[in-house]
């Protein structure tokens, strides 16, 4: 038999996006209903595509705390399914656990819908004319930090028909994600299901082709300029002729558009070239959006003349204000997040550091606590021991580590451009 | 670097003052008070780094006695010598390098090593007073400029980039204060504190949900009690409004129950009754109307009369009456017509005496002036006006050639004589052989003249053969030409160096000039050379050979020449011209023919116009007489037409002489009198008919009106007559049908009368028929039955419509029996009162309900609204943007503050590393000179201490005067060393340190500042003479400059060379 299916994850349904400054109100009213007509899109495919089911494989929600309106948004584009005549298949992740937060649903899904446990992996046989075509396993996390290896308890079922299998786990122990529901994917082949709706992993991946497919969609809309935030988002369709999956399609259905524009300074001569070549290459990245709206956040790397301009107070934001005023508040929109500097003066650190002068002596006490973690870690804790570290943390601020090798090296170029005047 | 001199243009009490020469190691400047010590310090420090302005608390010191501010300093550094020049107003730095270039503010900078005025000042250059300021010695940038060197350049020093990054952190974070950090960290706080009432709020979504139901169960309690009440009160609204009908109907069926009818008496009988006696009175209303009209007929018909003689006259009348106009138009017509027949006749026989005497009536209508006789009469018109046309033509012709004759014999005439004046012209055949000839005698001149040429140059070429053959040795020979020959050659040059020289051609005319007096001399020599002997031609075959072909050509041009000489004469002979004749003879000639030949032309011209005329006279003369004979021919063609038309015009009785036009004036005049007569016939018949008419008419009209019983009449009164009798007959023709009128009236009347007693008659039956039947004796027992009968059919209709009305009201099944039942108990005032208590119920319920409702809405709204709030998205977006924002600014901060720890701990380690050197060496000189008292120096932690003899630590603060500014002084020597050591060698510039030492220690100082001076310049200003003394007795080559009170010297200070002892 021949059918199709919807595969996602990771809605994260009215996130709060991350890594982000301070935007405008019509950019943050973008951001705040984006993921919920990330979402309006998936229905309005899976009806377009008349697909048999649609698997939601975990962070439906982005925290436990579940806002009302994502809730609400969520049951009526299952509702919407519903009508449709179009299964549902959902499986809790670590960031909307089944047995954390709060729900405005209780047990009124539509009848089409079936969220899975958590307390075991339940199976779920679909049927068309009384001929059962598809199962659908799936186990849900129960607590933020499910740590068991969930993957070994999912085992192929001996019905005759195409096998899936929902998890919201990290295959192969991905650094940039929490570890939690951790397997491999041997543990993955060994169960013996045709196809592999997996979820966490927000940068997508087919970690295998066939035999089985194991597919992380990734993320539905990119929360943030963070690494796996970037770019297309969306979901996968699926379509399954008897026991055999095609290659899956992927579906942009994104509203905004995350991406890094990285730019080497190095052969530029003046802010004017600067904020041209900025514009152009945003020009560039706009034009294979489809009409979406775009948070672009540039990064300035290399060396070059243009590197004491950046330092002066206020080049930067007069620039980053330029970037913004020329964009402008059209819909689609582009929007310029502040600009990264990591530009550097043309020190020759080998020349200063024969020098023996001063410069040369704060390099070598650089160096040197670069190479000795306790005395770095003693410098640091005294420099910055009026932050106040823990109260930041509590607050959920990122607080960047002092005591990294790098962020003490970056100082000392950064003291060292001081005093040469780079700055 | 050390000074060398300076000048000071203008500088306080220093005016114009040179000092050269200065020499490394020390010197002394020795002078009073006001002598401009302190003066000439400041004016050095201002030079090196800039005089103080305006801005500046430092002391100014304006030129006091002229000059132009400011002045120079001369240096000697490693690379050669320095000018550094700061003079003007405002101060303009000049600075000359080694070699002559133009140096910059950097130059100077790095001559003085990075040092700033406040480092020369705290360590070079000082004062008694600020020898004392030990926190001098504290100084950023004596620490720093002690232990470090800026990194690349001059750009920060590393207290420089400290402060900088210290404002850095206290921008992004600054305790207990405003700082971006600490203003992100309150928005957090904030956002985090709002998105927790947001998150509250939208976990409090069930509650809402439960509140919303728990509304909506109330709305629904208080609408049913509410409507319970209303029940109650309707049912006794029902009571008290059903309770009026049945009240009604309750008396209704009371009086209905009293009422008697007989059986008979139907409903409608009272009213068939009325329409009945209505019906008679109808009828009876009628017949008196007809009877009525009846007698009126009767009466009209009685006043009708007729007149029975009318009746068979009115046709007639008619007739006649109708005609009456047209007889009176004909009357009129009458007298027009008479009228008119007058004119015609006065017509007729004006025409018929146009036409002639001759001519009557009878006449014109005898004349045949039809329209084929008129055609005739045209075409002989028109047949001899052709005629006489074409004679007119010929005759015209004729003067016209005649004139055309008489023309071209004038112009003969004058052809002849103009042709007489050319006489003895020749012919142009013997002009052009003139001409001919006259051409040959000129080509011949040209030849001749050509041929002159050529031959002057072969008498030239026979020269110049000869002179080359002269050249050659050469013996006597009688060969040679002769000196005739010569001498005619020279005579042809010199003729031409004439004309060469008339026509201003110098240089021609020289040179042939030359040539002429060459051959002649050579002429003479020749003759002289054969006078010797004849000379002979020296043996050279080749030069005799051209001579003789140059001879032979000079022979051969002469030949031509004659021959063409008696060719121009000949020629010349036939026309008259000189046997030599010049080319302007020949031109001349020539022009002579040439107007002869235009002579000859003209009147050769004249000839051919005068035989031109002549032809055409001829022509003319043959053509007059061909229009003679035309002329001829045609006036016998016209005389004979005017014979034939005699001939015709008789035959038609048309009279004598007249002419085809005349005739046809005539025919047209017969026309016009035919017209007049037939005028004339038909007015006369018209007269006859009308006379006719009128007469006829009033022979009827009379007969009429003696019939009618009338006067005969005529005239106008017969008309009048005619027009009364047509209005009697009129009048009884409208009596008559009136009469006929009334007659049928007055029968149709009749018949209605009876109709309408018929009627009457059946009313009256019908109405006794009635009350028969309802068995009343008369109309008004009638009326009263009907009366009781339909007394009782609307209390029986109000009894059914109580009935209707209640049921209307209170329904019907068991509870509207029960409501009748109450009703029957007729409790009305007991009803109302219930009715209101539970109306008051229903009110307190409809508000209870109305404000159940608003809570309901309420509750709903809360609830759509938390389920639609994005408010915690938002906060939360909000919240990561500023956690994002905090966290950059953190990194920031991190990187500020960790840049400001490196560089204050690389100052903190350049301290510990290198501060010894300068306190060690500050220790050495302070034991020297203060003779072991104090042993050492130490600095520690910024504080610095003396170690007596004893080890005892002494804090510098506690010294003596004296004593600390001893210990200053060795520590300036000692940072001047250190400095000196990383580039920023400086001379030491000291004035009056050493006042407040004991001779001992000034003694001992001096032999300090004298061992300095071995490595660095030092220049002591002093006041004292004993100072200058004890610094002679220690170096006695010290250098000693005298300086003069209030700085007055001579232009150039003279130096005092030190006394050696």
């Amino acid at each position: 038999m021949r059918f199709s299916f919807v595969h996602a994850a990771d809605l994260h349904l009215d996130t709060p996006f991350r890594g982000i400054g301070r935007a405008a109100e019509y950019v943050s009213e973008a951001l705040r209903d984006a993921s919920l007509e990330a979402f309006d899109r998936l229905v309005e495919l899976a009806i377009d595509r008349d697909v048999a089911f649609v698997l939601l494989a975990g962070d439906i929600y982005d925290g436990p705390e579940r806002g009302v309106r994502a809730q609400l948004r969520f049951y009526r584009g299952l509702e919407r399914l519903n009508d449709a005549s179009i299964y549902s298949f959902v499986v809790h992740g670590n960031h909307d656990p089944l047995l954390t937060g709060w729900s405005a649903i209780r047990d009124t899904w539509p009848d089409l819908v079936k969220v899975f446990g958590h307390d075991r992996v339940d199976q779920f046989v679909i049927e068309k004319d009384g001929e059962p075509f598809a199962i659908v396993h799936g186990i849900s996390f129960s607590q933020r930090a499910e740590m068991e290896n969930l993957a070994l308890r999912y085992r192929r079922s001996e019905m005759q028909c195409f096998q899936v299998g929902m998890l919201h786990c990290n295959v192969g122990g991905n650094v940039e994600h929490d570890p939690y529901a951790p397997c491999t994917l041997a543990d993955l082949k060994r169960a013996n299901l045709d196809y592999w709706a997996l979820g966490h992993i927000h940068a997508r991946q087919i970690l295998s082709e066939g035999h089985p497919w194991v597919v992380y969609p990734g993320n539905l809309q990119g929360r943030g300029p963070g690494p796996g935030e970037l770019g297309e988002k969306g979901a996968f369709v699926v379509e399954v002729d008897g026991r055999t999956a095609h290659t899956p399609e992927f579906v942009p259905l994104d509203v905004v558009r995350f991406e890094r524009l990285a730019l080497d300074v190095g052969q530029i001569s003046d802010l004017p070239e600067l904020e041209r070549a900025l514009q152009d290459k945003a020009g560039q990245l706009q034009g294979s959006l489809g009409g979406r709206s775009m948070i672009l956040k540039p990064v300035l790397t290399g060396s070059g003349p243009l590197h004491a301009d950046l330092a002066r107070e206020g080049t930067l934001n007069g620039l980053l204000q330029d970037l913004r005023d020329e964009a402008g508040e059209g819909v689609p929109f582009l929007w310029w997040e502040p600009i990264v500097d990591q530009t550097r003066a043309a020190l020759d650190f080998q020349s200063i550091r024969r020098r023996g002068d001063f410069a040369g002596e704060l390099l070598a006490l650089a160096d040197q606590l670069g190479t000795d973690q306790e005395a770095r870690r003693q410098f640091v804790g005294a420099a910055l021991a009026e932050l106040q570290v823990g109260e930041l943390e509590a607050n959920g601020v990122a607080v960047p580590d002092g005591s990294d090798p790098e962020c003490l090296r970056e100082a000392a170029t950064a003291a060292l451009e001081l005093l040469a005047g780079a700055e | 670097m050390r000074i060398t001199g300076w000048h000071v243009g203008g500088f306080g009490l220093l005016a114009d003052q040179t000092v050269q020469d200065l020499p490394a190691g020390l010197t002394v400047v020795h002078g009073p008070n006001e002598a401009g010590k302190s003066t000439m310090l400041a004016f050095i420090r201002g030079v090196l780094f800039g005089f103080p302005d305006g801005r500046s608390s430092e002391r100014r010191y304006p030129p006091l006695r002229g000059g132009q501010p400011g002045g120079r300093l001369l240096i000697e550094s490693e690379d050669g010598r320095w000018i550094i020049e700061r003079s003007g107003t405002p101060f303009r730095l000049a600075i000359s390098m080694p070699g002559g270039a133009i140096g910059s503010k950097e130059d100077l900078s790095g001559l003085l090593g990075g040092a700033d005025k406040e480092l020369f000042r705290n360590i070079f250059a000082f004062s008694l007073e600020e020898l004392s300021e030990f926190h001098a010695l504290e100084g950023e940038k004596v620490r720093e400029r002690i232990f470090a060197t800026p990194v690349i350049g001059a750009a920060r020093s590393p207290s420089e980039a400290s402060r900088a990054l210290d404002n850095q952190r206290s921008k992004l974070l600054k305790p207990r204060a405003s700082s971006e950090i600490n203003d992100l960290k309150r928005l957090l706080r904030d956002t985090e504190r709002a998105m927790r009432e947001a998150q509250r709020v939208a976990a409090s979504y069930p509650r809402a949900v439960r509140a919303e139901q728990e509304a909506a169960r109330e709305v629904e309690r208080l609408s049913r009690a509410w409507n319970e009440t209303q029940a109650e009160v309707a049912h006794y609204e029902r009571l008290s409004a059903a309770w009026p009908d049945w009240s009604e109907r309750s008396s209704a069926v009371e009086e209905l129950a009293q009422i008697q009818v007989p059986d008979g008496v139907a409903q409608d009988a009272a009213q068939r009754l009325d329409e009945v006696l209505a019906d008679i009175r109808e009828a009876r209303r009628g017949l008196r109307e007809r009877q009525d009209e009846l007698s009126g007929h009767l009466t009209r018909l009685e006043k009708v009369s007729v007149d029975d003689r009318l009746p068979p006259l009115a046709a007639e009348a008619k007739d006649l009456a109708a005609r009456l106009s047209v007889h009176e138009a004909d009357r009129q017509r009458l007298s027009e017509v008479k009228v008119a027949l007058e004119v015609e006749e006065s017509k007729v026989h004006g025409e018929l005496i146009i036409l002639g005497p001759s001519w009557d009536r009878e006449r014109v209508a005898r004349l045949d002036v039809s329209i084929p006789t008129a055609d005739e009469v045209r075409t002989w018109s028109g047949r001899i006006t052709e005629a006489k046309d074409r004679e007119r033509r010929l005759a015209l012709a004729i003067d016209e050639s005649g004139n055309e004759l008489a023309s071209h014999a004038n112009e003969r005439a004058r052809l002849e004589r103009e042709l007489r004046e050319f006489v003895d012209v020749e012919r142009l055949q013997v002009l052009d052989e003139s001409e001919r000839r006259a051409r040959r005698v000129s080509a011949f001149v040209a030849d001749r003249a050509q041929t002159e040429t050529k031959l002057e140059y072969a008498a030239r070429t026979l020269e110049d053969r000869r002179m080359t053959i002269a050249a050659l040795p050469v013996r006597s020979s009688a060969s040679g030409p002769s000196p005739n020959v010569l001498l005619g050659l020279a005579a042809l040059l010199a003729l031409f160096a004439i004309t060469m020289a008339v026509a201003r051609q110098w240089l021609a005319a020289g040179g042939l000039a030359a040539a002429a007096v060459a051959i002649i001399a050579v002429g003479i020599w020749g003759s002289a050379a054969r006078g010797a002997g004849p000379p002979v031609v020296a043996e050279q075959p080749g030069a005799a050979e051209a001579l003789r072909e140059a001879q032979a050509s000079l022979e051969r041009q002469k030949a031509q020449l004659l021959d063409l000489d008696a060719q121009i004469a000949e020629a010349a002979s036939d026309l008259a011209l000189p046997a030599k004749p010049s080319p302007l003879d020949v031109e001349e000639a020539l022009a002579r023919i040439s107007n002869q030949r235009d002579t000859r032309t003209r009147a050769d011209e004249l000839s051919r116009q005068i035989g031109s005329v002549v032809a055409k006279v001829r022509e003319i003369e043959d053509r007059l007489l061909e229009l003679n004979g035309e002329l001829g021919s045609a006036r016998a063609e016209s005389g004979e037409l005017v014979k034939e038309w005699s001939v015709w015009r008789a035959a038609r009785g048309i009279p004598e002489p007249l002419a085809p036009e005349l005739v046809t004036d005539l025919f047209t005049s017969v026309h016009r009198c035919r017209e007049s007569l037939g005028q004339l016939s038909g007015k006369e018949r018209e007269e006859r008919e009308l006379r006719r008419q009128l007469e006829d008419f009033e022979a009827a009209g009379g007969q009429v009106l003696a019939a009618a019983g009338g006067e005969l009449s005529t005239g106008p009164a017969l008309l009048t007559d005619l027009r009364i009798l047509y209005g009697r007959v009129i009048d009884d023709e409208g009596a008559r049908k009136d009469q006929r009128g009334l007659e049928a009236a007055i029968e149709g009347t009749k018949r209605d009368v009876e109709e309408v007693e018929d009627e009457l008659r059946t009313a009256e039956a019908r109405g006794a028929e009635i009350l028969a039947e309802a068995g009343a004796a008369d109309e008004a027992e009638l009326r009263a039955f009907v009366s009781r009968l339909v007394r009782r059919g609307q209390l029986e209709e109000k009894v059914a419509g109580c009935d209707r009305r209640i049921e209307a009201q209170i329904g019907r099944g068991r509870d509207a029996d029960e409501l009748r039942t109450e009703l029957d108990a007729g409790a009305v005032s007991e009803w109302e009162l219930r009715r209101q208590e539970v109306a008051e119920q229903a009110e307190s319920l409809h508000v209870q309900r109305d404000e159940a409702v608003r809570c309901h809405q309420d509750s709903k709204q809360e609830t759509a609204r938390i389920g639609e709030s994005s408010d915690v998205a938002r906060l939360e977006t909000e919240a990561e943007g500023i956690r994002q924002q905090l966290s950059e600014a953190i990194s920031r901060w991190n990187m500020a503050t960790l840049a400001r720890s490196l560089i204050e701990a690389t100052l903190s380690r350049f301290e510990r590393e290198h501060q010894p050197k300068v306190v060690a060496r500050a220790s050495v000189l302070f034991k020297d000179v203060t003779s072991g008292r104090y042993q050492h120096l130490v600095a520690r932690d910024g504080i610095l201490e003396a170690l007596d003899e004893h080890d005892v630590r002494i804090d510098a603060g506690s010294l003596s005067t004296g004593t600390v500014q001893q210990l200053y002084l060795c520590m300036r020597f000692g940072l001047a060393e250190e400095f000196a050591e990383r580039g920023t060698s400086l001379p030491l510039i000291m004035d009056e340190v050493l006042v407040n030492f004991d001779p001992e220690r000034a003694r001992a100082m001096a032999r300090a500042i004298v061992d300095v001076s071995a490595r660095y310049q030092v220049l002591l200003f002093t006041c004292h003479p004993e100072t200058v003394k004890t610094m002679q007795e220690i170096s006695p080559e010290v250098r000693v400059i005298e300086l003069a009170r209030y700085g007055a010297n001579a232009s150039k200070l003279v130096l005092q060379e030190a006394v050696v002892r």
